[in-house]
Order: structure tokens, then sequence, then C-alpha cells
């Protein structure tokens, strides 16, 4: 087979470029901890009430002598439980967890303008985790079609100093 | 025409079509790139936190809130949504009294519903609800919405004695917060 | 002579297929227009907010899967037929499967626009990705299914005509025009297996209500199986394309049949193990699969960068010969006077820009923060929405005619359409990506939130929505534009015996370069069938193993 010496180099520079790419993922996994969901658990999406899911909201655990925050959301046609109703809120620079699920159809939960964005799948649990470095509010926006009034759902994140963080707000 | 001018015709168009077609587009793509490597270069800590001012900061009534709070014929919002099904978007409003009033002929009727496209949706008399010697009084009305529109703001109207020629009336402007809307399974 | 002469069995077929592709194109884009007003609050007067999902759905559907399909139906009947000198091997086995697509095509567009309809019961809002549990009308699974079935044996046809013509031609090599077709089917059937399985297996009975609950993950899974697949499959044709015209619209010659045979069999390798790079945002699936889907889409790259360099590099070659000169001023000397050259080559230049976009897309992490924005539209529009579309209008420019023996009329208007494309998908598409990085979500009727406003990095809201307003409109004015000359030249062109110059010369460095294994047609698709288990089959399984339909959620109509 001929190949032109000027195709050649073109493919070599393309593995090259390929290359670079799935070392900048890596190297966002790895150095920068941008993880992306993966597979956590299986729940029955009818029978939410038994889980945490069941009496959703912001807790505290403590993870290695740390005071962390797990925060379960229900997401349904039209409205993030929490979240919609009335903000999440959780503390500046804190490990916060998410476990989010769905019971009726599919929704998305994105953190506008951020990287924290997945789906909600009736199901399957997404969890995934992340540290809130400053102080303010942020919109949280369902990103699937979920049905005739997708359009309204939304919520909000509320970051709050450490020292203003309102723990009678906690769920059990 | 012959050949020549509608050569020369093409050959114009076609440089018009190339500045317009090929110019505008490399123009927008270029100042986006511009203005990408200027904000990452140059207002990198440019404070994005500020607090936007146009979210509007007028809390609006929602559930739970009371209507006629200085009158001593207060009522509560105890239902306050939109129900919406594939066929339609429906308008619910619950109220409550606060005391068990015993006054005679009490009447709240909601005059119009604002929705948020500026439609206006006018009360007709199958939606004027009355609260009578019921303790704790109580009403309910639906109202059938243009599919995909929401009620941004309520006038209610309160009548004491007969309606007619009432004798006592306020009527009070009921900015709304956000509604919530959920699906309605029937 | 041409086409129509020489063959007015397969020209009757192929246009057809053009004149459903057409219809469907109309109606999609004037859905389009309705959407790109509507969304951005411009204009809200068409349709309200609840509708919107019923015009998206149609808008998908009706451009992604019935444009396309229909419109690659008639091409690869034009090549094959060419290609292998034969009409169609039987005409009765052959508008057999036209006609099943499109009966499959009307029942699926009924169930749709049943949502434009007060009180109607049929409807279909669940958007041409079709999550469950969302769930349509019957009527809408079963005409895809139809149209599904009926391009399968659309994929027969061509492969009976080869089989035919090898009989004759034991010796000889296949056909560049029916290489490409028969690569494309190839890759067709095996992530159309995905599709099957999750819309015969799962949603048809599911919406008959012979069960009542599923499991979401599964049929969204099965989706994407064939979800990645499918933009090759729309874009393969326009790739056929680009290697097989374009070049001689430029005045040239391929440069090279053995890459071209390469892109191809790379592309059936690959397209399909690659379908949960839809899913990075899914719980439900480990992150090793979604890496290994990540490289390969990555690797997808090589073949669109090869195909950059041989379409670079035969336009440079045509524009040679034409008496270009200089390392760049032989691009002045390419003819950006032919409406059929000028849509190739904008659809190329708008595919590399795509690509760009794409590369964030498949870079998992840096995924995330533009997964389910507009950005995403943005993305495809460049793609799929002007590589493709635009690829084939402006082919159409040239097979029409020689469907249907008529010279091409208003060719002014028809010069001017592809450049106000390129100029009304610049505006959009650049827009729409601008917005998704601020987290603008596509799909939604009135991205406006009363909580919060959207923060873009630079620019502000305002613009963003007015350039995807008027991108919009300027799009849907080209879409007219080539409406009205496709119509005027079919009905009232100029009959001619040769309405178009349609000869093909031979690639530069023609198929006796070409290894023979390269169309070794088994052994490409058996190892295409291995690659998909290796991806598929542990994932599916896991999915699968604690009952197919648990754990269950309830229909919700939509
Ligand atoms: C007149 C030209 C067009 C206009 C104005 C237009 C406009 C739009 C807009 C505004 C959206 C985003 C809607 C949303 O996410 O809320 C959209 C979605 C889409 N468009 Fe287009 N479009 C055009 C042509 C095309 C073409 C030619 C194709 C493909 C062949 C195409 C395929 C799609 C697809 C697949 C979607 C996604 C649908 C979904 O999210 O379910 N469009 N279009
Ligand atoms: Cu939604
Ligand atoms: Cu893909």
């Amino acid at each position: 087979m001929h190949i032109h010496k000027f195709e050649q180099f073109w493919i070599k520079l393309s593995f090259v470029l390929i290359a670079f790419f799935i070392a900048t993922v890596v190297y966002g996994f790895v150095a920068m901890d941008l993880k992306v969901i993966g597979d956590h658990a299986t729940i029955d999406p009818q029978n939410l009430e038994d889980t945490p899911f069941g009496n959703p909201g912001v807790r505290e655990v403590t993870r290695n002598g740390q005071t962390e925050y797990e925060v379960y959301v229900q997401t349904i046609q039209f409205a993030f439980n929490p979240g919609t109703a009335q903000p999440i809120e959780v503390p500046v620079d804190t490990r916060v967890t998410f476990y989010v699920t769905s019971p009726d159809v599919l929704h998305g939960f994105d953190v506008a303008g951020t990287n924290l964005n997945t789906m909600a799948i009736p199901g399957q649990v997404a969890k995934f985790t992340t540290i809130f470095p400053e102080v303010r509010e942020y919109g949280i926006v369902c990103n699937e079609y979920c049905g005739p009034a997708h359009h309204v759902m939304e919520g909000k994140i509320k970051v709050v100093p450490k020292s203003e963080f309102d723990i009678s707000n906690l769920v059990e | 025409m012959n050949e020549e001018q509608s050569n020369s015709s093409t050959k114009r168009l076609v440089k018009i079509l190339v500045i317009v077609g090929i110019g505008i587009p490399v123009l927008v793509e270029l100042m986006t790139l511009f203005n990408l490597i200027n904000v990452q270069i140059f207002e990198d800590e440019e404070d994005v936190n500020g607090q936007d001012s146009n979210v509007a900061d007028v809390r609006g009534f929602g559930e739970g809130d009371t209507l006629f709070a200085d009158q001593e014929t207060a009522v509560l919002i105890d239902q306050l949504r939109v129900k919406v099904s594939t066929q339609e978007w429906r308008f619910v409003l619950g109220l409550t009294s606060v005391d068990s009033i015993s006054q005679d002929k009490l009447q709240i009727q909601v005059d119009s519903l604002i929705l948020q496209s500026d439609k206006v949706l006018m009360s007709n008399d199958s939606n004027i609800w009355k609260f009578q010697q019921l303790v704790p009084a109580q009403a309910y009305g639906e109202w059938i919405l243009p599919n995909g529109d929401i009620p941004t703001k309520l006038f209610i109207s309160m009548y004491q004695g007969a309606a007619a020629d009432s004798t006592y009336q306020i009527s009070q402007e009921v900015p709304l917060e956000k509604i919530p809307v959920r699906y309605n399974q029937e | 002579m041409t086409f129509l002469h020489k063959y007015p069995k397969a020209a009757k077929v192929a246009k057809a297929n053009f004149i459903v592709a057409f219809i469907a194109l109309a109606i999609g884009g004037l859905f389009g227009f309705v959407q790109a007003l509507h969304r951005t609050n411009v204009f809200r007067g068409f349709i309200n907010s609840g509708e919107y999902y019923t015009l998206l759905t149609g808008h998908g559907v009706l451009l992604a899967l019935i444009f396309t399909t229909f419109f690659i139906a008639g091409l690869f009947v034009w090549g094959v037929t060419r290609s292998l000198d034969r009409e169609p091997e039987n005409l009765t086995f052959t508008w057999s499967w036209f006609w099943l697509m499109t009966i499959g095509l009307v029942m699926a567009t009924v169930a749709i626009l049943g949502g434009l309809v007060p009180d109607s019961s049929i409807r279909a809002a669940v958007l041409y990705t079709f999550y469950p549990p969302l769930q349509a009308h019957p009527m809408f699974y079963i005409g895809l299914a139809l149209v599904l079935i009926g391009s399968w044996m659309a994929g027969a046809d061509w492969f009976w005509s080869y089989r035919k013509w090898r009989a004759d031609n034991p010796n000889e090599r296949i056909p560049i025009l029916t290489f490409m077709t028969l690569f494309t089917m190839l890759m067709w059937y095996v992530c159309t297996i995905g599709l099957a399985l999750e819309v015969v297996g799962l949603l048809i009975p599911w919406s008959l209500g012979w069960v009542t609950e599923i499991e979401p993950l599964l049929p969204r899974t099965l989706f994407w199986f064939f979800g990645h697949a499918v933009v090759y499959f729309w874009l393969l044709p326009a790739y056929y394309v680009w290697y097989a015209i374009l070049p001689k619209l430029s005045g040239g010659r391929l440069f090279s049949d053995s890459m071209t045979r390469i892109v191809f069999v790379i592309f059936l390798l690959l397209s399909t193990p690659v379908g949960y790079h839809h899913q990075y945002a899914d719980a439900g699936i480990s992150v090793g699969f979604k890496f290994y889907a990540m490289a390969t889409t990555l690797l997808l790259l090589l073949p669109s960068l090869i195909t950059l360099f041989t379409v670079v590099a035969s336009m440079e070659h045509g524009a040679r010969q034409r008496g270009g000169k200089g390392y760049l001023k032989w691009i002045g000397k390419l003819p950006w006077d032919s409406p059929a050259f000028v849509g190739c080559a904008f659809a190329g230049i708008m595919f590399a820009a795509g690509g760009f976009s794409g590369m964030i897309n498949a870079s998992m992490n840096i995924n995330l923060l533009i997964h389910n924005t507009i950005w995403v539209p943005g993305h495809f529009h460049l793609t799929v929405g002007t590589a493709v579309a635009l690829t084939f209008m402006a082919i159409t420019y040239w097979l029409l005619p020689q469907l249907t023996g008529r010279k091409l009329k208003h060719k002014t208007l028809a010069l001017i359409q592809p450049y106000a494309w390129f100029l009304g998908m610049t505006l959009m598409s650049n827009a729409m990506h601008r917005a998704g990085l601020a987290g603008v979500p596509r799909r939604t009727a009135e991205p406006e939130y009363m909580g919060f406003d959207f923060e873009p990095i630079f620019g502000t809201m305002a613009e963003m929505k007015w350039q995807i307003a008027i991108g919009g409109t300027i799009l849907t004015i080209s879409l007219i534009l080539f409406l009205w000359v496709v119509v005027a030249s079919w009905l009232a062109g100029e009959k001619s015996d040769k309405p178009v110059d349609d000869h093909i010369p031979e690639p530069l460095s023609g198929v006796e370069h070409t290894p023979a294994i390269l169309d070794n047609m088994k052994l490409w698709f058996t190892l295409a069938l291995v690659l998909v288990v290796l991806a598929y089959a542990f994932p599916l399984w896991e999915m699968v193993a604690d009952g197919i339909f648990s754990p269950g959620a309830l229909p919700r109509p939509s």
C-alpha cells in the first residue's frame, strides 16, 4: 500500500493529538480530582420511603474524624426535594456528598456553570462529592427533559460560612 | 444577458457572498476567541459571586402565608400550586380562615389572575368561593390555565354582608412567589 | 445519457426517497425555526411551552432520523446502481422496503403531531431519544420499528445487487461507491441490534401494557448502543460524498483509494463500542467502561482526521488542475461559484469545528461542564445539522439533475443557499456553545429561572439569545431557498440529455495499491461484533441479572 509521506506525517500527528487528549482527562482525574459518576447502588424507585431518600435533606456525618455532610436529593416532576421549596444549605470548604435519585422519570441535576452535573435515573443512585470553595448561591437546573413543565424545575444551593451554618435544618 | 455579463455578475455575487457569508462567521469566531483568551488571562479573578441584583427580592405570597393579615378576618393560604398533566395545567388555591370567624356572609372572591405570559384570567361566578360559618372555614378552587402558563399575581376581594350591595369590601393584590409545579396523576 | 436514462427504475426509487426526505426536512426545519424563537423568548406566540416538547420531538425525529435515513437510502440506491451498473434485482422487494419505511414514518409522525391536538390521547412528546419511563403512544414505537426493518431490507437489497455483481465479476475489487455503501450498512446492522432490542424487546410490549414496569437504565443504555453509531450512519454518507464526488466537483480526483477504505473499516469497527460516552453522567455504569468508551471515542478521531487530509488534498489537487498556485493561493481557484462544491466545502469546514467541540464532549470529566446544556445542540448542529445536512443539500444540486433529467433552475439562489447556511449556523451554534458554558440547559422551552441568573464567562445572555434567534432565522431562509430550488428544478427545469457533468474520474492512487484484505467484509464484521461484545456484554448483563424490568419504574404519559 502506498501512503504519501505527508499523509504518514499527518497520521502520526493525529496519534499524538489523541494521546494528548487522553492524557488531559487522566491528569484531571488524578491530579485535579475531577471524577465522573460511577456505579454506586441500585434502588427500588417505587419504595424510596424506607431509604434515606424517604427523609431527604442534609445530614451530618463524621468520617475519618472530620465533619462532613451528606445530601439526599429526590428529583420529582417538577422539583428538587430539597432544593426547590427550600435551598440546600451547606457550609463552605467542607466535603459534601450528594446522593441523587428519582422516583418517577429521568431528570438532570446540574449546578449551573459548574461541573456538578449528573443524571437522576429511577433505580440508580448517583453519588458525587465536592467541596464548595466560596460563599455564594448556585442555581440547580434540571437539564434532562422530564415532562411538560420541565422548564420550571429549578432549585438552589446556598453555601454559607461555617459560622452561619444552621444545624437545626439538618435531618436525622 | 450575454455570457460575459452574466459571468461578471456571478463574480460580483460570489465576492459579496464570500465577504458576508465567510467574513461575518470568521469575525464572530475571532471575537469569541479573543474574549475567551481575554477572560482567561486578564480577568481571572474578576469577582463572579456578586449576588445578582435582578433576581427580584420582593418576596411574594406562598403556601402558609396569610391574606388580609391586618383584618380580623385573616385567611391562610394552605394550598397553592400548579398541577400539570399531559392534557392540562391547573391552578389550585386553598384557603383557610385563621380564627373560625362566625361573621355572617363572609365571602372571598378571586377577581383575576395575572399569568406569566401577561395574560389575565378573569373570574366568573363559579370561581367565587364563599366562606360561611364553617369551622374551620375552608375554600378550595381550581382554574384551568392556558397550557404552559403560570400565575404570578392574584387579585382577591373580601365582602361582608350581602354580596350584591356589600356593606364592606376590601381587596388585596397578591403577588405570588414561585408556585410549586407538580405532576398531576389522574 | 444520464442516470435517469440508463437506470430509469433505480432513478424512480431514489427520487421517491428524496421526496420523503425533503418533506421531512421542510417540516422539521419549520419546527426548528419555531424553537429558536421560542426558547430565546423572541417570539412565543406559535405554541405554548407545553407543546414545545412535541415540536422538539418532531424536529429531532423528522430531521435526525427520517430526513437522514431516506436521503441516505436514495443516495445509496444511486451509488450502488451506478457503480455496479445494475438496476435493483427485484423491484417488488425494493418498493416494499420503501413503503414499509414510509408507513413507519407516517405512524411515528402522526403519534408526535397528535400532541398538538387538544385532548388527544395520541401523543409522543418523548423526544427523539424516547427515554422511558416517559411513555409515548405505541404507534410511535411501532412506526420507528417499521422504519428500522425497512432500512435493514434496504441494506439487504444492496448486498443482493453486490452478490449478483460478484457472480459476474469474480476477480474485481468492490467499486468504491459500493464499498462505502456496504460498510456503512454493516455498521448499521451492528448498531441497530441495540435499537431493535430496545424498541421491539422492551418498549413496544411496555407501551401496549403487556408489562407495566420498566428499568430506565437498560433501554437508555441500549439506545446509546445504537445512538453513537447512528451519528456515523449519518456521517459516512457525507464522507461518501466528500470522498467520491467532492474531488470531482473541485476539478480533481480522489487522493487515495486505500485510505478511503481504511477509514470505512475503522468506522465499522469502532462506531458502536463507544456509546457510553453519552452516559458519562449516568449512575449505574462503572468508570472503567466509561474510560474504555472514551479512549475508543478519541481513537475515532483518527479516521476523521485522515478524512480531513484526504479531502483537503483532493481539493488542492483539483484547484491546481484549475491553475491554482502557491501554498494557500490555490484556495481561491476552487469553484466558489458552484453551489454543490460550496455546500460540501462549508460542510467540511463546519465538521472540523464540530470536531473540536466533540473532543470536549468526549473528554469524560470535562464533559460534565457541558453535559445536557445547549452546548450539545450547538455541537451537533455543526455535525449532523451541517456536515451532514448541508452536504446532502449541496449534493442534491448535482444529483437531482441526474435523477430527473432536468437542469437546475435558479442557480443564483442555489449559490446563496450554502453561504446563508454557513452564516446562520455560525451565529446559532457559536451562541449555543457559549450559553452552554454558562449552564443553560438544552431541551427547555423557557430557560429562564426565577431563583438565579446564568453567569456567562463573557458577553450577556440577551446577546446570545438574539444571536441564536437571528442565526436560526437565517438558517430557515436558507432552507426555504433550498426547497424552492429543488421544487422548481424538479417540476420546471429544462429537460436535457446531459443536465450535469456526472463523470467521476479515477483516484490518484488507485485501487491497485489497496490491500485486498480491506475488502474482506466477513472478517471486519466479525471483528466489529467482538468489540461490541467486549464493551457491552458485562454491563448489560449486570443490568439484566436482577430481572430485565427491575428495578422497575412505572410509566408516565408524555
Ligand atoms: C432551520 C434550521 C434549524 C434550526 C433553526 C434548528 C434549531 C434547533 C434548536 C433551537 C434546537 C434546540 C432545542 C432545545 O434543545 O431546546 C434544535 C435541536 C435539535 N436539532 Fe435543530 N435546527 C435546525 C436544523 C436542524 C437540522 C438540519 C438537523 C439534523 C439533520 C437538526 C437536528 C436537531 C436535533 C437532533 C436536535 C435535538 C433535539 C432534542 O434535543 O431532542 N436541526 N434545533
Ligand atoms: Cu426536567
Ligand atoms: Cu456519540
